[in-house]
């Protein structure tokens, strides 16, 4: 038997937003053959963001717009993404670091993130299983992009790794 | 480039095609019959039911509870005895046993703070209490429950063109919806402790018995929605006096429940074309302080509706306007507590009246006399006249751009919900596209009247192709019943609303498309369409043949993904041996020496018939380029037998460049070619996508034009969906990722920043 650990959230968690159904989130990864680093732009609800961040008990003030020059923000976002965004080179984790965020208008966040250089191995491990917890109807996707060759892989809360061989 | 050859005879090249993806919509269609013909239209045998309501209700604003009593009158105008009635009792979704909860797939994850533990610990007793079905003399009714619907058997069986009328009394628990979720329900205010009342889906309603389904009961379960018979309604809604009531309808005791100073305000907002408010902010923060202990009653009256809502509140502003259409006064109203403001006093009674008119000029002509937004925050939910709507500011008045764009969107989409499906009343337990879809479409052309470059979520072709490439296994067909779709939102509101603006844009053009959405519009007005209803009507309005475009996009789960292969360029031989050749030794000394033979030239000092003259024969010694006798003479010939038309064309220099194109994500598209020449100007070419119909996978076209192209590019304006645009380009160009869009941006300043900087002068 395990014991459960709690968070102490109290933050309202938003529920069925029926005008709001997206929980829908892609991703689109790239092998920058020049830097031999790996280039991410995620892309989310801002909204279901928002909510999640919070209830796990990340504060910050009215909306994520607000925070592009919040330091302390960008790391608690940064290890919230990572906790539900992963991907190992072969066997081996790779770091990746969050670079910056847009908010648009119509509500789409895309989060930009980078991994520090590395040589690619045979295959590539993703975990993407952001937002999954909170929105039991979400499904992530990436798609791969390598020597110009586009991979897509889909992500759902029974199957929140993929493996990408190349 | 290569010069085109001329054969004598046109060989026609004919292959054997399965045409699976042209294949006419067949076994996937119903039978036409006289209740529904295979135009798409309403058979001359078209019938539906008829379930009018009287109800008096009571809200207990102490303990949350509503009380009703209601009278059903149920007209059957089928051809067929009914034995029993069946009745919806959707709150009984909230009961602590009921099947959505227990269908809900957990799992530890699910319980990582001790706000997810307390609400899964938490029991609300939602669900309806029935006190008594009874017949209006009072003699009990014999009755059924089996979760979310109710069995009612009448004492004798109802036949054709009979009426039964019967009496139902219920009360239930209202769900805080803040905490147990809900389409309506309260919201709770601790600061001034009020609630706000969104009151729908509240009362046991008649299912649909008609020709496709005979009862439409399947069990509510959450995602799949609501289907329902029109009738009339009279309803009276007694709440604390000082509440402000908004119901489906028009009001009928304005007299009794307004003060003489807000029916004045009232007047002036029916003449109004901009919102008039009839109770103030300082009226309503007034009301919240000095709670009211007597009641009032409120009677409202509604025509040929399906359903009926109500919101109640005594935090409510409330302001109205008149917009016409067609010559008929409409009076458009906006409910919101003070918590709303700025946004919805200065954008929402707006909203509605830009979206009654849109609606209209592109389905029906609005036909109801009110239309009501009210402010419910994190929900949009649509009912007949009345939507509830989010879209909340922070709690110091700012908002951000999102949350301004996502309180218009949502108005817009859930004031566009009259139209599909409260009046093009479609089977939303069994299709939800059918009016999400539909609605989310026109909400896209509503929301580019109101904004241009309005920043839609849904709609522009390239928006769905995130969520449509790739892994077909978890991507659901559009006509998949409610419940069992995977992605319900990219599934139901955005590839349908996709599918309409590319046939509309690409695949038939904006006359033929507006023409036959209106004409399924009207047809299926006030009565209840089916999916083949639909996709008959706009071919047989439109001339088009459509089924390709319904069984690749509405059946499968098939991509756009057309890739732009190769291009070969050619020009016409004009047969002048001068010209050509000289132009085939050009061709030659130009082409690419082979290693081994410039290596040759050094390493083999002497060939053998270098050294030997008498080697070389007639083959050897001739020169291929030299112009002879012979050649000008056939050339004369040649020069004879041609019209002067004919010798005009040869001389045009045109242009051929052969294209092959292959089809990658297996649905069949139209092409649209854009071609540049170095001029500076271009030329767009659109091809029918029954250009696939021999062969689904690869197709060649040949173009001809007056001068040399620079480049060609395949869906140059990004309306068919493709879902990779990074092979549809001659010369090959592809495009920048996200990230380096970002990274070519990143300088560090938001634009407030960037503003100020330039104001500061540095």
């Amino acid at each position: 038997m395990k014991k459960l650990l709690l968070f102490c959230s109290f933050a309202l968690t938003v529920l069925s937003v029926r005008a709001h159904e997206y929980y829908f989130a892609f991703g689109e990864v790239e092998y920058n053959e020049t830097t031999k680093k790996l280039e991410i732009t995620l892309e989310l609800s801002a909204h279901d963001m928002e909510s999640d961040l919070k209830k796990t008990g990340v504060v910050f003030d009215k909306h994520m717009e607000n925070q592009s020059q919040n330091a302390v923000f960008k790391k608690q976002l940064e290890a919230y993404l990572l906790k539900g965004f992963s991907i190992s080179n072969g066997d081996q984790p790779v770091s990746i670091s969050l670079m910056g965020f847009d908010v648009l208008p119509n509500g789409q966040l895309y989060v930009y993130m980078e991994s520090l250089p590395l040589e690619l191995k045979s295959s590539l491990l993703f975990r993407f299983d952001l937002l999954m917890e909170t929105f039991p109807d979400q499904q992530n996707k990436i798609t791969f992009i390598h020597h110009k060759q586009k991979q897509t892989a889909v992500f759902l809360p029974t199957k929140p790794t993929e493996i990408i061989t190349l | 480039m290569k010069k085109i050859l001329f054969f004598p005879i046109v060989l026609s090249v004919f292959s054997v095609s399965a045409q699976t993806k042209f294949a006419q919509l067949d076994i996937e269609l119903p039978t036409p019959n006289e209740y529904r013909t295979a135009a798409g239209a309403p058979g001359h045998a078209y019938y539906q039911q008829k379930a009018d309501y009287k109800m008096n209700l009571i809200l207990d604003d102490e303990k949350q509870i509503i009380r009703g009593e209601e009278i059903i009158t149920y007209t059957n105008n089928s051809p067929d005895v009914l034995e029993y009635l069946w009745l919806q009792l959707d709150q009984n979704i909230f009961k602590p046993d009921s099947d959505s909860k227990l269908i809900a797939v957990e799992k530890m994850e699910d319980f990582q703070s001790i706000r997810d533990v307390e609400r899964k610990l938490m029991v609300f007793e939602g669900g309806f209490n029935i006190e008594s079905v009874s017949t209006v003399n009072g003699e009990k009714m014999r009755y059924a429950i089996n979760k979310t619907m109710m069995r009612i058997d009448p004492a004798k069986p109802l036949g054709p063109k009979q009426s039964i009328s019967f009496k139902i009394k219920w009360w239930y628990n209202i769900n805080d919806r803040m905490k147990v979720g809900g389409r309506s329900g309260y919201e709770y205010f601790e600061k001034d402790n009020n609630y706000l009342y969104t009151i729908a889906q509240f009362f046991p309603r008649m299912c649909v018995y008609n020709d496709v389904e005979g009862w439409q009961n399947k069990q509510f379960l959450g995602k799949g929605e609501f289907t329902l018979p029109f009738g009339d309604y009279e309803v009276s809604i007694t709440v604390p006096s000082d509440h402000i009531v908004a119901g489906t309808g028009e009001l009928q005791n304005g007299a009794a429940v307004m003060t003489a100073e807000q029916r004045q305000r009232m007047d002036k907002a029916k003449t109004s074309d901009k919102p008039v408010l009839i109770v103030t902010q300082a009226e309503a923060e007034n009301a919240e302080k000095n709670k009211a202990t007597s009641t009032k009653t409120w009677t409202f009256k509604a025509k040929n509706v399906r359903d009926f809502a109500f919101a109640t509140s005594r935090k409510f502003m409330w302001d109205a306007q008149n917009t016409v259409v067609k010559g008929k006064n409409i009076l458009c109203m906006s409910f919101y507590p003070k918590e709303g403001n700025p946004l919805w006093e200065r954008y929402s009674t707006k909203l509605v009246a830009h979206t009654i008119q849109t609606y209209s000029k592109y389905t029906i002509d609005y036909p109801y006399p009110v239309a009501i937004s009210v402010h419910s925050n994190q929900i949009g939910m649509e009912y007949p006249m009345i939507c509830f709507n989010g879209g909340r500011p922070n709690e110091d008045g700012t908002y951000s751009e999102q949350t301004k764009y996502g309180m218009w969107g949502v108005i817009i989409h859930e004031v566009g919900h009259n139209f599909f499906p409260m009046i093009i009343n479609s089977d939303e337990r069994q299709w939800s596209w059918m009016d999400e879809g539909l609605n989310t479409f026109v909400q896209y052309l509503t929301e580019q009247e109101w904004e241009r470059g309005y920043p839609s979520r849904r709609g522009p072709a390239n928006m769905i192709t995130d969520y449509m490439r790739g892994d077909k296994k978890f991507i659901s067909p559009i006509m998949t019943n409610s419940e069992s779709i995977w992605q319900f939102g990219n599934n139901a509101y955005g590839k349908p609303a996709t599918a309409l603006n590319i046939l509309r844009e690409t695949v038939m053009g904006r006359e033929l498309f507006d023409f036959a959405f209106k004409t399924y519009c009207e047809r299926w007005k006030f009565k209840h369409p089916t999916p083949a209803d639909l996709f008959r009507t706009m071919e047989d309005a439109s001339g088009v043949d459509l089924d390709w475009f319904w069984r690749g996009w509405f059946y499968s789960t098939d991509y756009v993904d057309i890739s732009l292969d190769y291009v070969k360029h050619f020009e016409l031989n004009s047969n002048n041996p001068d010209v050509e050749k000289a132009e085939n030794k050009k061709a030659a000394d130009s082409k690419p020496q082979f290693i081994g033979d410039i290596r040759n030239k050094d390493a083999i000092k002497q060939t053998v018939n270098e050294r030997d003259t008498l080697i070389d024969d007639f083959y050897a010694k001739r020169n291929l380029y030299e112009v002879d006798r012979l050649d000008k003479k056939e050339y004369e010939e040649f020069q004879a037998k041609l019209t002067p038309e004919q010798k005009k064309l040869l001389e045009s220099k045109k242009q051929f460049y052969e294209l092959a194109f292959t089809n990658k994500g297996g649905l069949v598209s139209p092409l649209v070619i854009q071609a540049k020449f170095a001029d500076g100007t271009d030329q767009v070419i659109r091809i029918p996508a029954e250009i696939w119909r021999m062969d689904e996978t690869t197709v060649t076209k040949v173009f001809i034009f007056d001068q040399p192209v620079v480049s060609f590019q395949l869906d140059p304006f990004l309306e068919t969906a493709d879902c990779d645009t990074d092979n549809n380009a001659y010369p090959h160009v592809s495009g920048p990722t996200r990230f380096q869009l970002f990274q070519q941006k990143q300088n560090g300043e938001n634009p407030m920043q960037r503003q100020k900087r330039m104001q500061s002068g540095n």
